[in-house]
């Protein structure tokens, strides 16, 4: 799996923290995604997949 | 064919059925998903009724959000520029300067920041409101003990607004955002705020008072070669009381509302308030408040669902309706308080979505569970049929809601 993240969409929702916190974060100064693993290990993929599917941004961009 | 049938707005909801949004939808969501409608104040556009179509709307860039109002009464028109009573900011802007604006303001609505630093002080106040319940009569209005108060002092928290000021903000976003009324009441309201806000600002700049995004915002504007004009600054301030207080009060109405009327999923949910979370988006989806649906203008001529739409013409999408689509949700129009969903349009989709969800989500989650926790025995001191709803206002919510502890 490889993601990629589209900072200029982000709209700081948070949706993906919450969805995978090991993987994606938030900047402190203005909510905008941190990806903090562009190539998580497997037992991250269904939160991943649920964070890409949720951010209401359409800003996480999974390849699998 | 789609584009030959036209169907006029608002579609009255079925007084008989306070909870579902109105019957018709569910016949133009099968066959006319995208359908030409006149809105209320005479102008013609599109209305999309189903999840996909809708998402698309929001997320699509070929739409843009700098768009005329749809849902205020015959024969008014824009209100934005400079003839408005407030500058609406980045919710009629398109990217990138959408996010410049709206990027002033997000690090205070992650997750986190409301976890840590509001968290706290919406504990204290439920706590204390709901102590003032049980000192109270036993038959009260839960509008006015809870649904109204809670989220203005959150946002007064937010903005950094003095506690003494908040009957006044109370009054003048109610008036602001009733649709029932005339542009001139509304207006009034609207600047009433507009002066309170800019005093605030006046006043903590002179103290140097840091409290609050208005004091952060302060300190933004007078950064050298700052994007933020003063009426912007004051603007801001008034978009999130705007678009953060009666929204959530009708939420918290109409969900109180709701787990009064669902006895068992009630029970469940207080007995397992872990799922509270899971409960609060299908209350979301379920009652979906924004009761007109949102708008967005075609960039350029385009296809959607089947419709053309040619550039330049306003398509709104009605939530409400998205959110029972059963091409997305098993039994859309049964509450289900442990249905699981990837995402609903509640807070609306794509880049403008709710700023404030994360804060709407917390006063909800921290209100419903304490509420039953503490009194189990609440119950309608109306039958339902008798609880007055606002079937005009932007949200859909009850105006009154009489219940015994
Ligand atoms: C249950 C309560 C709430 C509901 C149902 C709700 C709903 C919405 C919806 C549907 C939008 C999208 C508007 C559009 O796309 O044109 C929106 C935007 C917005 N909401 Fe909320 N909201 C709620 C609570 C709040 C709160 C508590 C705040 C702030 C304290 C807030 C601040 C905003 C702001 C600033 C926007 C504009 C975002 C933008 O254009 O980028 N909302 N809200
Ligand atoms: S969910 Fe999407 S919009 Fe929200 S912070 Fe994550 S990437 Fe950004």
């Amino acid at each position: 799996m490889k993601i990629s993240v589209d900072v200029d969409k982000c709209c700081g929702a948070g949706q993906c923290v919450l969805a995978a916190p090991d993987v994606f974060d938030q900047r402190d100064e203005d909510g905008i995604v941190i990806l903090l693993d562009a190539n998580p290990p497997a037992d991250q993929y269904d939160n991943v997949r649920k964070a890409a599917a949720v951010c209401p941004a359409a800003a996480i961009e999974v390849q699998e | 064919m789609t584009t030959q049938h036209l169907i006029d707005q608002p579609i009255a909801r079925d007084p008989a059925h306070p909870l579902d949004p109105p019957a018709p939808y569910t016949e133009l969501r099968e066959n006319h998903p995208v359908v030409r409608t006149r809105f209320p104040n005479g102008s013609t556009g599109w209305l999309v009724t189903r999840f996909e179509e809708g998402s698309q709307v929001f997320s699509d860039p070929r739409f843009s959000a700098k768009r005329r109002r749809h849902d205020a009464p015959e024969g008014e028109q824009a209100e934005t520029g400079d003839d408005a009573p407030f500058d609406a900011g980045f919710v009629m802007m398109d990217e990138p300067d959408h996010g410049t604006y709206r990027r002033l303001l997000t690090a205070r609505f992650t997750p986190k920041a409301v976890q840590t630093r509001l968290q706290p002080y919406l504990d204290r106040i439920v706590a204390e409101h709901l102590d003032a319940i049980a000192a109270g009569p036993e038959t009260f209005d839960f509008v006015q003990a809870m649904s109204l108060p809670i989220p203005c002092l959150v946002i007064c928290e937010l903005l950094g607004v003095p506690y003494a000021d908040r009957d006044g903000f109370h009054h003048a976003t109610e008036v602001m955002m009733d649709m029932g009324i005339s542009r001139a009441a509304r207006d009034r309201g609207a600047h009433w705020l507009v002066d309170y806000i800019t005093a605030l600002v006046a006043d903590k700049r002179r103290t140097g008072d840091a409290e609050g995004i208005l004091a952060e915002l302060i300190g933004k504007a007078d950064d050298e070669g700052s994007i933020l004009t003063e009426r912007q600054l004051v603007g801001l301030g008034v978009l999130l009381l705007f678009a953060g207080h009666d929204t959530t009060a009708a939420m918290m109405g109409l969900s109180t509302l709701t787990l009064l009327t669902h006895p068992e999923q009630r029970r469940d949910l207080t007995e397992h308030p872990e799922r509270i979370g899971t409960a609060v988006e299908e209350l979301m989806r379920y009652l979906t408040i924004v009761q007109f649906g949102l708008g967005r203008v075609a960039e350029e001529d385009l296809e959607l669902g089947g419709a053309h739409i040619g550039k330049g013409e306003l398509v709104v999408v009605a939530m409400n309706a998205a959110n029972r689509d059963p091409r997305v949700f098993d039994n859309p129009d049964a509450l289900d308080l442990d249905r699981t969903m990837v995402r609903h349009l509640g807070f609306g989709y794509g880049v403008h979505a709710c700023l404030g969800q994360n804060v709407a989500r917390a006063e909800l989650r921290t209100v419903l569970p304490a509420l039953f926790q503490r009194f189990p025995d609440l119950r309608l001191a109306t039958p339902l049929q008798e609880v007055p709803m606002d079937f005009t206002g932007t949200n859909y919510g009850v105006r009154q809601l009489m219940v015994t502890r």
